[in-house]
């Protein structure tokens, strides 16, 4: 069967572990734990036909005490940028972790996704921002690990564009 | 290599084995399994087989191999469920080694403290939120502001911060445009500035004016500006392409609410608070600048700063010091 590394990069406290939890446990928890190094999953899933085995790098947030060792990224086929959509602030990290993640393991697919859209009354994400990613001609959904909304459709969506 | 007599060096591997519970991997540039041991169950490697590829029993390990670099070291990689691995990688000309070692404790360690730094981040950010957003003014004096509404004097630390890369308008390039770079220096600056429990008083051109000391803390003002400066210089490093200055000055100021508009307003008047920005207008990227008050508070950081000179300032002028960073 096919293998290939997927890789959830963000600031902390964006959701990346609960994304992956809600994908391939379909459990969601509201108690933030912070993730220190990596957790490792995996899914099989049909694509177009197609078995894959996802292995999924859920890769401990961004901050200025912990920075994503690039070496993690090595091999990865994808990778998911993973913004809070109620901290504008964790866009500009996407933004920085992009460039790196792109000087170290090249062009491959990825999407950006705004976790935590069910917050709506805390949404800090405007029409300019996605105009921006529009711009750069990054692919973007919205989503939310706690209802689950747009999860499993982003990992479908990237497995396509891997294959 | 270290001149440890052999009675040392075989203490040391038995503690190693005893708490970390090695395991190793020996796999050809092929990707074929062609040697295991150690503690390999510990870490969900069990069933292993020999002579057949690693792609389909090991699956953390899909995409690194064969190894690109002579060496690669992972602290922290959670493969089974509740254990941590360490995990070193070596190339060999013919095959690649992969050790691992329990690293559960020590990862359990620095989830503590990651746990307390996100968290309370987290919550500076969010009373940072009520502040601007949803309280009244007047009760957030009271109640979280450490002032009163109607005015008081009150030692503060004023720092301004410069965004120095911002260049013309240019509707070609909208990645350079200025004021998006300006509003990725904010969102980068503020959040440092609220971590440090400064408040962000405004925004002047490509200045961002915060002060501390009008929220409770258990430090000094001067010592969480200064705090929050070096962090800035730190993330504008990493930004490559950012570039700030930073002022800091500290005394006695004058403190309350304006009406401005609709709302009441956080207003600060003094020497300190002209002084910064004045400085602040001819301090040069890269830099960060402090008066003698502040100076004079920072006890053992005092050692990161040498007295400086700014141009078409006069001599006589109170003394300035400049951050050198150890």
């Amino acid at each position: 069967m096919l293998q290939k590394k997927i890789c959830m990069v963000g600031a902390f406290a964006t959701g990346k572990t609960s994304l992956v939890a809600r994908y391939v446990q379909g459990i969601y928890s509201d108690k933030y734990q912070t993730t220190v190094g990596v957790k490792i999953d995996k899914k099989n899933i049909s694509v177009s036909g197609q078995d894959l085995n996802l292995i999924l790098w859920d890769i401990h947030g961004e901050d200025e005490f912990q920075k994503i060792r690039m070496s993690y990224l090595r091999g990865s086929a994808a990778y998911i940028l993973v913004v809070d959509g109620t901290r504008r602030d964790t866009l500009g990290t996407v933004f920085q972790l992009q460039s790196k993640v792109e000087d170290t393991i090249g062009k491959v697919p990825f999407i950006t996704m705004f976790n935590k859209y069910d917050l709506s009354q805390d949404w800090e994400i405007g029409e300019e921002d996605l105009e921006e990613l529009t711009q750069r001609q990054w692919l973007y959904c919205m989503g939310s690990a706690r209802t689950g909304l747009g999860v499993e459709e982003c990992f479908i969506k990237l497995a396509q564009m891997m294959l | 290599m270290l001149n440890l007599p052999e009675p040392i060096v075989t203490f040391l591997c038995s503690i190693v084995v005893r708490d970390r519970f090695p395991a190793y991997l020996q796999i050809s540039k092929a990707g074929v399994l062609l040697a295991f041991g150690g503690a390999c169950d510990r870490y969900g490697l069990d069933h292993l087989h020999l002579h057949q590829s690693v792609d389909d029993q090991i699956f953390f390990l899909t995409g690194l191999l064969p190894l690109q670099e002579p060496a690669m070291h992972m602290p922290f990689l959670q493969i089974a469920e509740g254990v941590i691995a360490e995990i070193h990688m070596f190339a060999e000309p013919e095959d690649d080694w992969i050790i691992l070692c329990d690293a559960t404790l020590e990862n359990a360690k620095h989830v503590l403290i990651q746990q307390k730094v996100n968290d309370l981040s987290l919550l500076r950010r969010e009373q940072a939120k009520s502040l601007g957003h949803s309280m009244h003014p007047d009760v957030a004096a009271k109640t979280i502001l450490d002032i009163q509404p109607t005015g008081e004097q009150k030692s503060l630390a004023i720092l301004v911060a410069k965004c120095c890369s911002t260049a013309e308008l240019d509707a070609q390039t909208t990645q350079a445009n200025p004021l998006r770079k300006l509003d990725a220096y904010l969102s980068t600056v503020s959040p440092l500035i609220l971590d440090e429990g400064g408040i962000i008083h405004q925004n002047i051109g490509n200045s961002i004016v915060a002060v501390f000391g009008a929220l409770p803390s258990t430090r000094i003002a001067p010592k969480q500006a200064i705090a929050a400066s070096i962090r800035i210089l730190e993330a504008c490093e990493d930004q490559q392409h950012s570039q700030c200055a930073l002022v800091v000055t500290t005394g006695i100021v004058t403190v309350g609410l304006l009406q401005v508009g609709f709302g009441k307003t956080l207003t600060v008047i003094g020497e300190p608070m002209d002084l910064a920005v004045n400085l602040n207008k001819n301090s040069e990227a890269e830099t960060l600048i402090i008066d003698k008050p502040t100076f004079d508070q920072l006890d053992q950081m005092q050692r990161s700063f040498m007295p400086t000179s700014l141009s078409g300032r006069s001599a006589s002028a109170a003394p300035l010091y400049s951050y050198c960073k150890l």
